[in-house]
């Protein structure tokens, strides 16, 4: 299983990090975890630059939010080490008319290691 | 040839100088399609190949970068440019309009003619109601003319995830009159070290056109890079890297489809001209450039031509006389390009490692680098020997690849120490390529066994090149840290300085 070691990237830029309790927001954009269940969620919305990240499946997995940013840094990672059924939401600033380059990932969340096969497909989001 | 309105173009365009890079004016960016909601010059603007009348425009729209096709979509896009003499664009010399196209990456190639020698110049771009940030770049000088110096730049070797590349925004301050990039501008694989600064988005080996052009995406992202390309024009040459690791040309050792891919992507994404475009699993990468009668460019291409490296250590292979790295075509024009002369000095900008570099210093157990000019000795002889056939004055050879810099006298025969030298070889180390290095930098072995290698460090950085009639002086420069993002964290110094006098081989 390839493994990506990113633990000096747990980089938020600016921004508040929130725990809620699982009502869903509306979103401009979402991807899952790759596979049909949809163990990880990470939704983006660009008011605001709102990421929340749901843990969807009881697999032992922390879902993690990986995002790239257009001064070439990235990823930056958003770990829900909270379960199954739990959200974190953060609420991080861009420059306005900027992009965000996304995907959810499931991963270990004590040695932040994700794990790139449950890694689905990316996407950009303006802010 | 569609000319712009120039006082809009000039209102968003110092806007635009002002590295804040807004829509046109309110009408054209809300009639804007919804797949051009963002600015599509994210991958900042270069140039390159320039020519006494002349030179190679590049930019690349994608309004989302690390898309599969850049949210570009299918569209065709006109894309205006402009060149003038100053940097607000007050006394405009050529304009033009090319299309980006899907097929091309919508990558832009434009090809100013016409202008003056010898010249700078300042450029932009207007595409989707966004204008570029302003590039600068300039002609060679006139033939014939004798300029008083020639000031360049020289890097290789830059893994994106395993550094920041501070290399480039302090060759950006230099002001260089050209950049040479001597391969590994990208990797097509992970960096697998445990102290990377950055990951690529797309975690595979990247092998078709699509996966290419994201890769080269994320490259241009670099805020140094994109500083590096807009200061100066580029001469680029390829590596391994860009296609797969320690590729060769001859054979069937990788498939057409992947190398036809590859070169696609790397013409789209440097500033090339568009009769360098791929038709084929071939790309007609190496060619010459004058600089008046001080200097000449032979860039060279020693991958798409050279034999499969031979086995480790088998010199019977090794030592084949008709083994090449070059291809004879390649041979036969580098040694034709020598021999005419005229000019003070010739650099061969190429990729790997020309001086021996025998591990052991022992000729006969063929100790050493199978991939470089030491795997393909007759190679290097026939075009050493030919170059002190042709009585060429100056010969330097400019190299990358190898992570280190280094610093080396040449010689036909590398075991006998008293035969003379022949020519030198600069070598650039990485710009990010092994991250930071240790506190120690131990030299290897090797080095007590060649004493026509002068000088070798493990530093990430380039190399800083001024030539005039009476001397070439290189400056190999050190950055402090790859790892730190922010360039005000990081010093730039020189590390190690070398000089080649006119008419005296070797390094001094």
């Amino acid at each position: 299983m390839a493994v990506l070691r990113r633990s000096a990237l747990v980089a938020l830029a600016t921004g508040a990090l929130l725990l809620a309790g699982g009502a869903t927001a509306s979103a401009d954009s979402e991807r899952c975890t790759s596979g049909s269940g949809c163990a990880g969620r990470v939704t983006f919305q660009s008011y605001g630059e709102v990421f929340k990240v749901y843990d969807q499946d009881p697999d032992g997995h922390s879902a993690v939010a990986m995002y790239w940013l257009p001064d070439g840094s990235g990823p930056h990672l958003i770990w829900n080490p909270n379960g199954n059924g739990s959200t974190v939401t953060a609420n991080l600033e861009f420059a306005e008319g900027s992009w965000v380059t996304y995907r959810a990932c499931l991963g270990e969340h004590g040695p932040k290691e994700i794990l790139q096969n449950t890694c689905g497909p990316t996407i950009t989001d303006l802010a | 040839m569609t000319k712009l309105n120039r006082r809009l173009f000039i209102v968003s365009g110092l806007a635009a100088a002002g590295a804040v890079t807004v829509p046109n004016l309110a009408g054209a960016a809300s009639s804007r399609p919804r797949a051009a909601a963002g600015d599509p010059f994210g991958l900042g603007v270069a140039s390159g190949e320039p020519r006494s009348d002349g030179m190679v425009l590049w930019t690349r729209l994608a309004p989302k970068p690390l898309d599969i096709g850049g949210g570009m979509g299918d569209r065709t896009v006109a894309v205006e440019w402009e060149v003038a003499t100053d940097e607000a664009f007050g006394n405009v010399v050529a304009s033009g309009t090319e299309q980006a196209v899907p097929g091309e990456g919508h990558s832009v190639h434009a090809e100013p003619k016409g202008l003056q020698a010898g010249a700078e110049f300042f450029y932009r771009f207007r595409a989707d109601g966004f204008i570029s940030p302003v590039g600068r770049t300039r002609s060679a000088p006139a033939a014939g003319s004798t300029p008083s110096s020639v000031k360049f730049t020289m890097a290789s070797c830059q893994h994106f995830e395993e550094g920041w590349y501070h290399a480039h925004h302090f060759m950006a301050q230099d002001d260089p009159d050209l950049v040479l990039f001597l391969g590994d501008y990208m990797y097509e694989k992970q960096s697998g070290r445990d102290d990377t600064v950055r990951g690529y988005v797309d975690f595979d080996e990247v092998d078709n056109l699509a996966e290419y052009r994201l890769r080269y995406a994320q490259t241009k992202l670099d805020p140094g890079l994109k500083a590096a390309h807009a200061a100066a024009p580029w001469l680029v040459v390829f590596d391994d890297h860009e296609l797969a690791n320690n590729w060769w040309g001859d054979g069937s050792g990788w498939p057409a489809t992947r190398k036809q891919a590859s070169f696609q992507a790397y013409w789209e994404n440097m500033p090339l001209p568009k009769a360098m475009k791929p038709t084929s699993p071939a790309i007609p990468l190496y060619r010459r450039f004058q600089w008046g009668t001080l200097a000449r460019f032979h860039m060279m291409d020693t991958r798409q031509y050279r034999w499969k490296q031979a086995p480790s250590a088998d010199c019977d292979e090794i030592r084949r006389e008709d083994r090449t790295l070059t291809g004879a075509a390649q041979e036969q024009w580098l040694l034709d390009g020598l021999a005419q002369g005229g000019t003070r000095w010739d650099l061969l900008g190429q990729q790997v490692f020309f001086a021996s570099r025998d591990d052991d210093g022992a000729e006969s157990t063929c100790d050493l680098s199978e991939d470089s000019w030491d795997g393909y000795q007759a190679s290097r002889r026939r075009i050493t020997q030919g170059w002190v056939d042709r009585q060429v004055r100056n010969p330097v050879v400019l190299t990358g690849d190898v992570h280190r810099h280094w610093a080396n006298s040449l010689r036909l025969d590398y075991f006998d120490t008293d035969s003379p030298y022949v020519g030198a070889e600069l070598v650039t180390s990485s710009v990010t390529s092994g991250g930071d290095p240790g506190s120690s930098d131990p030299p290897p072995d090797y080095v007590e066994n060649g004493p026509h290698l002068n000088y070798v460090g493990n530093q990430r950085g380039y190399v800083r090149v001024t030539a005039n009639a009476s001397e070439l002086s290189a400056e190999f420069m050190r950055v402090s840290s790859v790892s730190a993002p922010d360039p005000v964290d990081v010093t730039l110094g020189v590390h190690e300085r070398f000089t080649v006098l006119d008419g005296v081989p070797g390094l001094r």
